[in-house]
């Protein structure tokens, strides 16, 4: 034998271990499990980098083995990959074999043997006498064709009555959805870009520039940052009896003349960029006058995490500076239930200052004083004339930028996907076969997916019918 | 809670209770006015409950679906409704009727067990795909209930023969194929609820996808039964093998629906490291 056909004969070999069933169980299983893993170990990007370090400090030999077997970042570890790859690789092999068969299956002429002998043989054939066989199988064929059932007739005497033919098509529009979320999964992978910025009324971003809250993330492929750039008009939270309610803001985007509203769940969509808003906050200006000059302020994004306090200096006083609200904002999500959606886009608005900011004049070795400004109000910050004003307040937001393209790929395979699932399990093929044969007419029937439990009264009409027209109605 | 909320869900826990005797009753004893008083209890049950939950929105302005007691109340609201739309709705109730009530019952009376307070829903909430989202998901889980308190019908019957009450539920393979058909219902309708759990995490986090705990939580346990569709279509799995794996996989569904914050709190205590307070 040719080297050539060793070749090939190991590949059919190969592909048709791919199809084989418990592989494809196996496949589906090893991922499912992978998955799991990934609920059961703490996950690296899920974690604060503090908060991992911590866990390793504290369990150094258990986080070594489990990141060296790559369960730290488990959905992106080779496992995990390869487990993708086999049953990408398996789906693939089965749906390549089965298609000329499935496509079979939607065509009338396909199904139970109409030949009276092979149907006698079949299980579950009834065979009911009747008088007028010919007649009879008529009878049958109208019955089943006001029931929606398509009647193929290749010769009197026997009828082959289908319903939802193109039922078996869903299977093929399920299992390839796969491959339309894999598509979308690898390009929405391969372009996007992400970044955070927070940025208050009256400023300006740019994806060029920044400003950004961390480093942005860019794409693997093409243009480092997408062309964007916008103005923080205003930034608009809304409470009720106490409650966050809404949170938007007014953005004037470069090369645009009218501003666009941006809502919580609500984002401006450019082309392929969107730009989300997930919070905001109180950002006072905080001024500082010393007996030999007064600065002109910084304004101050008030943090709203945590324990909500923000460190700022005003190196022009020599001063350093940490400040919070004097009334603490609630809490959010405190049994854990609903953290991640309850706190985004939670927000303070100026009314969280009502109260006034606490605040702490730091020193090398600590607190050196500690006061309450209102806005509007100011403070001493030593004993020889310094004093610190909180003169204004406005609003800030932290927004995130996202571009990436791939959507509509997943779209398409989650549209497919569930109607692929409606029409192979609800709308089943269902068939039925009616035969004349020396002075009786054969019956049987076939379903696929949950049996034909529900055409049970049809069929039990069906017999009666046949039997003798007069039973029907 | 709102006072007629209050009320109303009272009432419909009443008669979900007496519902759910009354069909253990009805099965011990072999009465069929007691099955059929279990009905029209159940029955009569459910559209307080409804009347509860459209109170509850008329005064709240937004639906049922906000609060853990909100999901709860919806959420067995869903399961009671689910077992009266099955084809042959009164056949089904006498194998899964007592099992479903005595889920509603729970589920329900856990919920006002906790904070039924209400405000307005936060602004993270408000969007069509929420209520998407929760509609299936609801309409899954209330499927994936049913399918595995048929299972226990299933093999309770198979285990122990047509012998008193047991003589009472349906024949086996009308509890295997409801079984099979509310495991597909509920695997159809969890892959609606994923979809649109991505595409409102896309408008809300920026990203359809982010491993998050409850996401692949949910990823999990529709896999799982995947694998048991396939169990069935490909193995031919039936019966006895069929209905324990459907009684199973439910748990994956219970820890879903309550068990993902507390996991996920418990990890984040473990992890979180404190700053030193300085004021
Ligand atoms: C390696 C990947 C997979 C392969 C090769 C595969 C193959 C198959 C095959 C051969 C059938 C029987 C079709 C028939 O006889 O009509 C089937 C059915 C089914 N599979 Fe899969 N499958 C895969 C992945 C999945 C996954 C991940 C799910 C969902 C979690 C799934 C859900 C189903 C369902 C619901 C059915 C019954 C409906 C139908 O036939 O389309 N499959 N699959």
């Amino acid at each position: 034998m040719r080297a050539i056909d060793l070749v090939a004969v190991e590949w059919r070999e190969f592909v048709a271990f791919l199809r084989t069933r418990a592989l494809v169980l196996v496949s589906i299983l090893l991922l499912t499990g992978l998955y799991g893993i990934g609920l059961a170990v703490p996950q690296r990007v899920r974690l604060a980098p503090s908060a991992y370090a911590a866990w390793r400090a504290s369990r150094p030999r258990l986080v070594r083995a489990l990141e060296a077997a790559g369960l730290t970042d488990v959905f992106r570890s080779p496992i995990v990959y390869f487990a993708t790859g086999l049953f990408f690789a398996s789906l693939l092999a089965v749906i390549w074999e089965r298609i000329p068969r499935i496509v079979r299956r939607t065509r009338l002429e396909h199904g139970i043997p109409l030949e009276p002998a092979a149907l006698a043989r079949r299980k579950g054939t009834r065979r009911i006498p009747v008088a007028e066989e010919e007649e009879a199988v008529r009878r049958a064929a109208g019955l089943l064709e006001a029931s929606g059932y398509r009647i193929y007739e290749p010769r009197p005497g026997a009828l082959r009555a289908v319903r939802f033919r193109w039922a078996p098509l869903g299977f093929l529009a399920f299992h390839g959805a796969f491959g339309l979320l894999l598509a979308g999964a690898i390009t929405i992978d391969l372009t996007r870009y992400s970044a955070w910025a927070t940025i208050g009324e009256g400023e300006a971003f740019d994806a060029a520039s920044g400003p950004f809250r961390n480093p942005p993330k860019p794409p693997k492929t093409g243009a480092a940052h997408p062309e964007l750039a916008f103005q923080v008009l205003d930034v608009r939270p809304e409470r009720e009896s106490g409650m966050q309610k809404r949170l938007g803001a007014d953005l004037l985007f470069a090369g645009e003349a009218t501003p666009r509203h941006v809502e919580v769940n609500q984002p401006a969509v450019l082309g392929s960029t969107s730009v989300l808003i997930t919070g905001a906050g109180p950002a006072p200006l905080f001024a500082c006058g010393a007996p030999g000059g007064a600065s002109s302020g910084v304004w101050v994004k008030m943090k709203l995490d945590r324990d909500g306090v923000t460190h700022f200096a005003l190196p022009e006083c020599g001063l350093r500076v940490a400040v919070r609200p004097a009334e603490q904002p609630q809490r959010l999500g405190k049994n854990g239930q609903g953290v991640m959606l309850q706190a985004t886009g939670a927000a303070l608005g100026p009314e969280a200052l009502a109260d006034g900011v606490e605040v702490l004049i730091l020193r090398a070795g600590g607190v050196e004083r500690r006061g309450v400004l209102v806005p509007g109000g100011e403070m001493a910050t030593d004993d020889v004339g310094g004093r610190l004003a909180m003169p204004e307040v406005r609003l800030y937001a932290t927004f995130e930028i996202v571009d990436e393209r791939g959507g509509a790929l997943l779209w398409v395979g989650f549209a497919l996907g569930v109607l692929g699932l409606v029409f192979r399990l609800v709308l089943f093929r269902r068939e039925v076969v009616a035969v004349a044969s020396g002075g009786a007419v054969l019956l049987a029937f076939a379903a696929e997916g949950a049996g034909l439990a529900g055409e049970s009264s049809l069929l039990a009409r069906l017999e009666l019918f046949v039997a003798s027209p007069e039973e029907e109605g | 809670m709102p006072r007629t909320e209050a009320i109303l869900v009272t009432f419909t826990l009443v008669l979900y209770a007496v519902s759910f005797s009354s069909s253990v009753a009805a099965l011990a004893m072999g009465r069929e006015r007691l099955l059929s008083l279990g009905r029209w209890t159940a029955l009569c049950g459910l559209g307080l409950h409804a009347g509860a939950l459209a109170a509850r929105w008329a005064v709240s302005g937004h639906a049922p679906v906000a609060t853990p007691y909100e999901n709860a109340s919806t959420g067995a609201w869903s399961i009671v409704l689910l077992t009266f739309l099955a084809p042959r709705r009164w056949r089904l109730f006498r194998g899964a009727g007592a099992g479903a009530m005595a889920l509603a019952l729970i589920i329900l009376g856990w919920g006002t067990t906790g904070d039924t307070s209400f405000g307005p829903m936060a602004p993270s909430l408000r969007s069509v795909w929420l209520y998407v989202h929760v509609f299936f998901a609801f309409l899954a889980y209330a499927g994936f209930s049913v399918a595995s308190g048929t299972a226990l019908g299933y093999l309770w019957k198979a285990k122990r023969g047509e012998v008193g009450l047991l003589a009472r539920l349906p024949v086996l393979e009308d509890l295997d194929l409801t079984v099979f058909r509310y495991v597909v219902f509920g695997f159809i309708t969890c892959a609606v609820m994923i979809a649109a759990g991505s595409i409102w995490a896309k408008d809300l986090w920026g990203a359809y996808w982010s491993w998050d705990p409850v996401e692949t939580w949910s990823l999990v346990a529709w896999l799982t039964y995947g694998v048991l569709i396939h169990l069935r279509v490909t193995y031919g799995w039936k019966g006895r093998r069929f209905a324990w794996f459907a009684l199973l996989a439910i748990v994956l569904v219970i820890v879903a629906y309550f068990g993902v914050g507390q996991v996920v709190t418990a990890t984040q205590h473990v992890f979180t490291v404190p700053e030193p307070p300085i004021f």
